[in-house]
This record gives structure tokens, C-alpha cells and sequence, in this order.
């Protein structure tokens, strides 16, 4: 008798693995979700006005992001401390009230130890939040942690709050690598399905640098990973939707020889995508934020410079396209639009939330603070 | 209960590398000492962590693969007449690497790791094929192979650890670095051994 269950109990366990595993929850084909048309007004009057956020709150702080609440308001989040990838880095936050045109003092939300008890393990860095907001009125924070050495080694986790970002619950880490789990990144806008699923617009940075999709439910379970670009220089996707089954996606080029900002599409609500190319917009490896305005227009805010130039970052640019990002005629700039080689800003990671005809544009400044523009579809229409 | 299992990987991980380290295998009789020295350096805290907090910070969640070659490496300081790890299982270790890690960090446009989570299409097709593998190999004496196909298809079914990937429950990078550095060795002696026996027949 024990000779037979021996033999077979490897079989046996192999079956009950089998059967378990195959009625996992998955999910099936589903199609983008679109945030529902608002009603422009025809006659509106354009709208421009500017706002600092984090004005001396940190001595170094990057990365902001942010999302537009049920009432009007914006919720930010960003990453602030001593400096890049300091242990001292915690993300913060800060409210924008739309009555009162003011952001709130920026308070502390997460911090490596706070991670480490969530996670129980050792985290050496936090960096990189991106807020979403769901349909659902569920906030997310998708946030990387390094337990290991650079951000190359990054990994991916993701907390959600019930109460429009006041409080936030335990972090969950997302499992996207075979390698240790490592060097998953963030930076753009998520996107939604209309199964209510997540599109997290991901990266990858150690041996090959490519973007990819990865798809996880509300409660963080990871149902699958769509392979936007693979190689060794796409990263930072920015994907704009234009219908329930097209999107494109514009990529910083982290390649030394290329220098231009790289795109790619898909017919097939992100399942596949096409071969990327290069366009014509200048990129010196640094963050691009692409966007469709509510006439189905692309817009895109970028550093327009190459390494030729000492300073690739001391200007940023807001381009326009007509034919879903294959061309871009640049229409303003935000900061140093004369391109000066004496301006010694250093203007990145820009992040755009749309709320309603608003468009709220944000910025890295100096790593000083940060800027808000607030525009409207009017002032947009006028650039063109 | 995932982190439990996961701090409990990481223990077994430790306790095996540091056996490793400090030629347990030597010790003889000692042995008991060496377990509970490794038991009380795991929860030892350093800052705001304990020792094995930094492991699984460190090596992510191992998988049933690193898992069972340390398991036999601990057995083995027990029981020194206990069987090796055999040189099939290193093998097929290194096959699945070789199919899976060059793809998934980027080298082509598929992406096999993704086909180890539930929602893809090509997850039964996984599941089926390793299944598969792993009745293959118990019926043709690669015992090994099957445990650790049996263990890690059933670890995934029952989701032990933060992962919704199959890969992640079969293999890991430090399995694959055991079974490199044991095929790489076992490679090594053979041509000594070769060079041995020729220089006694020349004698």
C-alpha cells in the first residue's frame, strides 16, 4: 500500500496542482475604457494660470503626479528628500481645491519603513508614485521600491485608498519579473479597461529597456503583461486612447545615438503592438506625457533638445499632432522658449491631468518645486 | 500567509547558504549547533529589520527549484549518506533558463514570462506542457525533476506567494547560478579525472 501511494504521489500532486492552477482568475479580452465626453463650451474664454506646488517643502523632490477628484479638486503625490534615491525619501502629497485656487501643505504619506511593514522586507528607497483614479471612485498609488542598488533594480507596488487619498492601505507588491522581480518602473498615466481591470504603463531598465503593459485587477493580482517595444531604449510610455480599441504610445529614447522621442501603436486595445519608430521630435533621454485634448488631437509635453547641447533639459515644450503622433508641429513652450543656453533650469517629468475641458499641466522644476498650469480646451484651440 | 511562506523560503535559503559557508558537513556531531546559531542570526534585527527580512529584500521569493536544491543540501548535513542533487535536475534547470530569462529581459518581442500569469493566452498551453514534463519525467526516473515540476505547478495553484506567475514558482536566478556552478564543477572534475587516468596509463 505505501509503495503504491509513493509511486503515485507525485502524479497525484501534480493533478491537484494542475486543477488548482488552471481556475485561477484571469480575465478575458476586454477593451479600453474611455472617460466619458464632457460638454465643451463653445464660447469659453481661454484659461492660463500657474501655480507652485511643494514650494520648500524638501530639498530635493521629482516625479509628480496627479489626479483629478469627484469635486473638482486635484490630488497630487511626488517624491521628495534629502535627494534622489536618498533613504530619507518619502512620497508626499498635496490637494489643489479648486474654490479656493490653493494647494494644501504637502504631507507625508509613505515611507521606506512603512513599505518594509507592509512588505515585511528589507527596502532601501521609495520613489516614482503615479496616482489613478479608478471609475469606480477607488484611488491607486502604483510607487516603486528598491531593496537592492540603483533603480534599475526597482519593483513595482501599489496601495489604494477609499477616502480620495487621505489614508491609504497596506501596499501590495506586483511580481513582474522572472529576475528577483526586479527593474519594473513607472512613470506615465494608467489606463482602464472596461472590465474594470488596470493597465499599468510599465519599464523595464536592467539588460534590455522596454515598455510594457501590465494588467492587474483592483486588488492588485497581475492577469497579464502585453509587450508594447522589447531591445535596449523605449522607455517611459505615454499612451494615449482614441477609441475603445486604439492607442498609441510615445517613449523616451534612452539610447545615446537616436535622440528622438519613439512611438507605436495598437489596433487591438494594447494586446499587440507595432514595430516602434522614431519621429521627428527631439528627445535627450528625458520624460515625455502625451495626451488626446477633447477633439481627439494628440498633444505632447517634451524637453525639445539633443545631447548636442550642454543643459538637454533648460526648456519644455508642448507640441500638437493631427495624425495620432506620427507628426508634431511644437506650439509653446513653458519654459525658455527662446531654447537659451544661458537658462540652467532643469524642467522634467511632466504629468497632465484632464479634468473636464480643464487641462492641469505639472512639472519638475529645478527639483525645487513644482509647476502647475492650468489651461483650458479653449487656450489649446488658440495655440493651433 | 504569502509573506509568511516567503520569510519561511528565505530561511530555509540562509540556513542553507550559511551551512555552505561555514562546512557545516564538517562539523560531525555538531551539526544541532549550526541550526540553532543560523535560527537565531535569522531574527536577529538590524535597524528597523530582521536578518531575514533583508534576504527575502534581497532575493525576491524563492522558487520550489532553490527551494528543494537547499532542502537536499540541508538534509544532506543530517544524513551525509543522503543522495546529491542529481545532475539531471541542474539541466533541465539550465534548459528552462536558457528559454526563458534571455526573451523575458527583453531580446524579442514575445514575452514567455507573461505566459506564466492566468489571464494570458498561452497559460494552459504553460501549464499543459510542464504537467506534461513532469508525468514525463516521473515515468521515465527523473524524480527529481517531477517533485519539483509537482511542487511548483502546485504552489501556484494554491498562490503561496504574492506571485500570480507559474515561472516565478518554478525557477529563480539563484537556482539556476546552483545548477551552473554544479554542472560547471562536475564538468571540471570530469576532465581531471579524465587527465588522471591518462597520465597513470602513460606511467
Amino acid at each position: 500500500m505505501t509503495k503504491y501511494l509513493i509511486k503515485f504521489s507525485v502524479p497525484f500532486l501534480l493533478i491537484i496542482g494542475l486543477m488548482f492552477s488552471y481556475y485561477l482568475p484571469g480575465a478575458s479580452d476586454s477593451k479600453f475604457y474611455l472617460n466619458p465626453e464632457s460638454n465643451i463650451l463653445l464660447d469659453q474664454t481661454p484659461v492660463f494660470e500657474r501655480f507652485d506646488v511643494g514650494v520648500d517643502s524638501a530639498k530635493s523632490m521629482h516625479s509628480i503626479t496627479t489626479v483629478a477628484l469627484d469635486n473638482g479638486d486635484l490630488l497630487s503625490a511626488w517624491y521628495a528628500g534629502t535627494r534622489e534615491g536618498h533613504t530619507d525619501v518619502e512620497i508626499y502629497s498635496s490637494v489643489f481645491h479648486a474654490e479656493k485656487k490653493e494647494w494644501s501643505k504637502p504631507k507625508s504619506i509613505l515611507n521606506r519603513y512603512q513599505v518594509s511593514d507592509d512588505l515585511n522586507r528589507y527596502i532601501k528607497k521609495v520613489g516614482n508614485p503615479v496616482l489613478y483614479r479608478h471609475p469606480s471612485g477607488v484611488t491607486a498609488l502604483f510607487y516603486v521600491s528598491v531593496s537592492m542598488a540603483g533603480w534599475a533594480t526597482s519593483q513595482l507596488n501599489m496601495s489604494l485608498s477609499y477616502d480620495n487619498g487621505q489614508s491609504w492601505h497596506a501596499s501590495k507588491r506586483l511580481v513582474l519579473t522572472p529576475f528577483l522581480n526586479i527593474s519594473t518602473l513607472i512613470k506615465n498615466d494608467v489606463i482602464t479597461y472596461q472590465d474594470g481591470t488596470i493597465g499599468i504603463t510599465a519599464y523595464h531598465e536592467l539588460l534590455g529597456e522596454f515598455s510594457h503593459i501590465v494588467r492587474v485587477d483592483l486588488a492588485g493580482n497581475v492577469i497579464d503583461s502585453y509587450r508594447i517595444t522589447h531591445g535596449d531604449h523605449t522607455i517611459q510610455p505615454s499612451v494615449m486612447l482614441y477609441d475603445d480599441k486604439t492607442a498609441v504610445t510615445m517613449m523616451r529614447d534612452s539610447s545615446h545615438d537616436i535622440e528622438k522621442v519613439q512611438r507605436a501603436i495598437s489596433l487591438d486595445a494594447g494586446l499587440t503592438w507595432s514595430d516602434y519608430h522614431a519621429t521627428k521630435v527631439d528627445n535627450p533621454n528625458s520624460a515625455v506625457f502625451a495626451f488626446v485634448d477633447e477633439k481627439q488631437r494628440s498633444w505632447m509635453l517634451f524637453n525639445d533638445a539633443t545631447r548636442n547641447t550642454e543643459l538637454t533639459r533648460n526648456n519644455l515644450g508642448l507640441a500638437v499632432s493631427f495624425d495620432q503622433g506620427q507628426t508634431w508641429q511644437t506650439k509653446y513652450y513653458f519654459e525658455n522658449p527662446e531654447k537659451l543656453e544661458s537658462d540652467e533650469g532643469r524642467y522634467a517629468y511632466p504629468w497632465v491631468t484632464k479634468s473636464g475641458d480643464d487641462v492641469h499641466i505639472f512639472y519638475t522644476w529645478n527639483r525645487e518645486l513644482f509647476k502647475h498650469v492650468h489651461v483650458n480646451q479653449a487656450w489649446l484651440e488658440a495655440l493651433l | 500567509m504569502t509573506s509568511l511562506f516567503s520569510l519561511l523560503a528565505s530561511a530555509l535559503f540562509f540556513m542553507a547558504l550559511c551551512f555552505g559557508l561555514l562546512q557545516v558537513k564538517r562539523w560531525g556531531r555538531m551539526w544541532p549547533l549550526a541550526y540553532v546559531l543560523v535560527a537565531v542570526l535569522l531574527v536577529l534585527p538590524i535597524g528597523h529589520w530582521l536578518v531575514v527580512e533583508f534576504v527575502r529584500g534581497y532575493f525576491s521569493d524563492l522558487s520550489i527549484a532553490t527551494l528543494f536544491m537547499c532542502s537536499l543540501y540541508l538534509w544532506q548535513v543530517v544524513r551525509p549518506t543522503a543522495g546529491k542533487v542529481p545532475l539531471s535536475l541542474h539541466w533541465f534547470i539550465l534548459a528552462v533558463a536558457l528559454l526563458l530569462y534571455p526573451m523575458s529581459m527583453g531580446l524579442t518581442q514575445f514575452d514567455p514570462f507573461a505566459m506564466g500569469y492566468a489571464g494570458n493566452h498561452l497559460y494552459n498551453l504553460l501549464l499543459l506542457m510542464l504537467t506534461g514534463a513532469g508525468l514525463l519525467a516521473w515515468l521515465t526516473g527523473l524524480r527529481h525533476i517531477a517533485v519539483v515540476i509537482a511542487l511548483a505547478v502546485l504552489a501556484n495553484g494554491f498562490q503561496v506567494y504574492e506571485s500570480q506567475n507559474l515561472w516565478v514558482y518554478l525557477i529563480d536566478p539563484i537556482a539556476v547560478i546552483m545548477s551552473l556552478v554544479s554542472v560547471l564543477l562536475k564538468g571540471i572534475s570530469l576532465v581531471f579525472s579524465r587527465y588522471k587516468t591518462s597520465d597513470m596509463k602513460n606511467a
